[in-house]
């Protein structure tokens, strides 16, 4: 992606302003509060973007979409726009301005000699009437999705001052019926948003929790195949595999320490489910907790010190964190009611996703660890297995929806909730891939 | 001196009478004795008998004038002459004439003593007339005195008259003086009471304007406070109008940032420019963004505030309370 110079500069309208500063003494108002409201955002079509036989993606749709769902924007449906600028000299500022819309996305998109895509566009404020930035990307036909996720992802970044993780992908399982009738379990990998789904593996018997590798090269899950459940490490682009857990008993639920050497996971090898850490390189095992109660789900914090897991230790399903080298666990969600389990750590640390169940109801929930503030999110029955976006935005989670299980996206302050669009069948246990490198 | 003259014209009368008594005497020839039958009142001329000659004469002579003189002289002399020839006549009657001497001389006694009684007489009208002389003399000096009297006494009366004029000049100079130093008093009074009535009025005026002046600072202290309260409320509705606009989505915390804000009297924004950059381009933007998406801002309807406080703001943005 390259960037584009911004080509305009102020306008008279606001040189003008810097002829008002006066000499007399001038009140000062203080302004000591503020609000936290989603970005005025309004995204164009491009131009050429629309004609649905040579483009096979709308792009600004997909920009559009992705930071809908963010929570963070308060987009412009494409019906409401006032009208359908290009260039930054068609912008007529007012009607942008009359909207909120201090932000707006114009951009064109065209075909190459090469059979790519050629994509510009610019990040505009109405109300200065500046381009706060402009770029070009050039993208094959089939990852235009793509392009448009980090055309979102730059866009995210400049008004938030964080990554954005739209051009991030998600792994989940399928359950889909063969022609027999008989359960077909796929571990899938997707574009975060649901599209361009792959099957990296496909099996008779039931595949289970998917991790991602730090570099997001590799895939740990947990197959039953051989009756057996057995922790596979799997590389992503070559489709090998290994299995680095499969003794007797439970082998499950595998977490991948930040630096990506080692594998925590759940192992019952010694009679009760307890969690043990693998060191990769040289398979030496670590076990960090000790009790006759069943210790799962671990989760390894963002600095790798950590290891937060779920454990009926003391009654009920609890979240505790245990040094990630061992030691005494100790109990994190107290009095927060009966139920709270499969944490998941915000990129940064400062937050816990979890289940959490009340009155039969699982939801998802937010933790902050700093202030033991405990949100719940979600408002249906049967959540399960969230995963924090790399940059901490959003949760993805399994759901109970009206055509079955799906897949759902949050934002992490609970304001939006998205489908992700996923084939018929049931869904399972996603996992949110960290950023790529490009 | 009148009295002289009367005096002597009545002693020429008297000559005037007798000479024509002998005219008469020697004219008609008539007997001298038939003629002298003094009448019964004849007092006038035994008077001018009795008038000395000398007298007479002088008075004659003196009434001899120029060719009258030569012409009297004349015709007495012819007089004269008749007179001796008529005598002559008679000295053939001399007999009868001693009879008649006799008689003349019985006459003449008769007459001396009655000339001697007359002189008696004359002598009795000489001190009467010295009497008379010195009464009228007396009465002349008592007139005089009189009138000298009644001279100073007039010029007593002119000088007191003056004196009376003068003191009246003088009454009436004073009275002048005193009337037009009474106006000048009256003046000066009406002057003085005009200044004190102009300084009362002045004063009064500086009363008034001093406690209009005060009621006006009372009423401006009044004002003062109704304005800052105004103000106040409209910077704390300005304030939180901005605040629901500020969006701090987004924006790293902690940062503060002011911008210069000028609005029209309707608050409408017409232009909001960062004084004091926050160092983030980010936030400073929102804060003109959220100043022109808080536009109208709510200032004081009262187009005075709006002029001294409000036309141009600084508003700084510190939303991290």
């Amino acid at each position: 992606m390259t960037q584009i110079k911004p080509s305009f500069q102020s306008l008279a309208f606001f040189l003008a302003l810097s002829l008002s500063v006066g000499a007399q003494a001038v009140i000062t108002i203080e302004v000591t509060k503020g609000v936290e409201s989603a970005i005025p955002i309004a995204i164009v079509p491009f131009a050429g973007g629309t004609q649905a036989a040579a483009m096979p993606v709308d792009v600004a749709q997909v920009v559009n979409a992705d930071l809908a769902g963010s929570g963070r924007f308060n987009t412009l449906a494409s019906a409401d726009l006032p009208s359908q600028p290009h260039r930054f000299a068609e912008i007529q500022f007012d009607d942008w301005r009359r909207l909120g819309m201090e932000n707006l996305v114009i951009g064109t998109l065209a075909p190459t000699a090469s059979g790519d895509y050629a994509i510009e566009f610019r990040i505009v404020d109405t109300f200065r009437a500046t381009q706060l930035a402009g770029y070009q990307i050039v993208s094959p036909p089939d990852d235009l999705r793509l392009a448009a996720h980090r055309i979102a992802d730059r866009i995210y970044e400049l008004l938030t001052g964080e990554p954005g993780a739209f051009a991030t992908r998600i792994s989940y399982v399928q359950v889909a019926k063969d022609t027999g009738g008989r359960a077909v379990y796929q571990l899938q990998l997707a574009d975060a948003d649901g599209y361009n789904p792959k099957t990296l593996l496909e099996s008779a018997d039931p595949i289970l929790s998917p991790a991602w590798s730090p570099d997001g090269r590799k895939l740990a899950y947990v197959s039953f195949e051989g009756k057996n459940l057995t922790v596979y490490v799997q590389h992503i682009a070559t489709g090998d595999r290994e299995a680095v857990a499969a003794g007797p008993g439970i082998n499950s639920a595998p977490a991948w320490s930040p630096d990506g050497g080692r594998l925590a996971m759940t192992l019952s090898k010694d009679g009760n489910p307890e969690i043990y850490a693998l060191t990769l390189a040289g398979r030496r095992w670590q076990r960090l907790t000790d009790d006759p109660a069943i210790d799962t789900e671990p989760a390894w914090s963002p600095d790798g010190r950590r290891i937060a897991f779920t454990s009926d230790r003391g009654g009920t399903p609890q979240v505790y964190q245990v040094a990630a080298n061992g030691g005494r666990p100790e109990r994190i969600t107290l009095g927060m009611g009966p139920y709270n389990a499969r944490p998941s750590f915000s990129h940064d640390g400062r937050l816990m996703a979890l289940v959490h169940a009340e009155g039969g109801s699982y939801r998802i929930a937010v933790l902050e660890l700093g202030s033991r503030d405990l949100r719940v999110l979600t408002d249906s029955r049967l959540d399960e297995s969230p995963s924090f976006a790399p940059n901490g935005a959003m949760i993805i989670y399994a759901t109970v929806g009206a055509r079955g299980t799906e897949l759902a996206a949050i934002s992490v302050d609970g304001t939006v909730r998205q489908r992700l669009a996923t084939s018929r069948g049931e869904v399972r246990e996603p996992a949110w891939g960290p950023l790529r490198r490009w | 001196m009148r009295a002289q003259r009367t005096h002597y014209s009545r002693a020429f009368l008297y000559a005037i009478a007798v000479h024509i008594l002998a005219l008469v005497l020697v004219v008609f020839n008539l007997p001298f004795e038939t003629l002298y039958k003094p009448p019964a009142s004849h007092k006038e001329v035994m008077q001018a008998v009795v008038v000395d000659r000398s007298v007479l004469e002088k008075e004659l002579n003196r009434s001899r004038t120029a060719g009258r003189r030569e012409q009297e002289e004349e015709r007495q002399k012819k007089m004269e002459q008749q007179r001796r020839e008529a005598e002559k006549e008679r000295g053939h009657a001399v007999a009868a004439q001693k009879q008649r001497e006799e008689d003349e001389k019985a006459r003449l006694e008769k007459e001396k003593q009655q000339v001697s009684a007359l002189e008696k007489q004359v002598q009795e009208e000489k001190r009467l007339a010295e009497q008379k002389r010195k009464r009228e003399q007396e009465k002349k000096r008592l007139e005089e005195e009189r009138k000298r009297v009644a001279q100073q006494a007039k010029q007593e009366e002119e000088k007191k008259r003056q004196e009376i004029q003068q003191r009246e000049q003088e009454k009436k100079r004073l009275e002048e003086k005193k009337r037009k130093q009474e106006e000048q008093q009256r003046r000066e009074n009406e002057e003085r009471k005009r200044k004190q009535e102009e300084q009362k009025r002045q004063q009064e005026e500086a009363r008034k304007e001093a406690l209009l002046a005060e009621l006006a600072a009372e009423e401006a202290e009044q004002q003062q406070q109704a304005d800052a309260e105004r103000v106040n409320d409209a910077i704390a509705r300005i304030s939180a109008k901005l605040a629901r606009y500020f969006n701090k989505a987004g924006l790293p915390s902690g940062l503060v940032c002011k911008v210069r804000v000028r609005t029209v009297l309707s608050g409408d924004v017409i232009s909001a420019q960062v004084v004091e950059s926050s160092g983030n381009t980010m936030f400073d933007r929102q804060c003109e963004i959220a100043t022109q998406k808080a536009s109208p801002l709510p200032v004081p309807a009262e187009q005075r505030l709006f002029e001294t406080y409000f036309r141009e703001v600084d508003i700084r943005f510190n939303p991290w309370e």
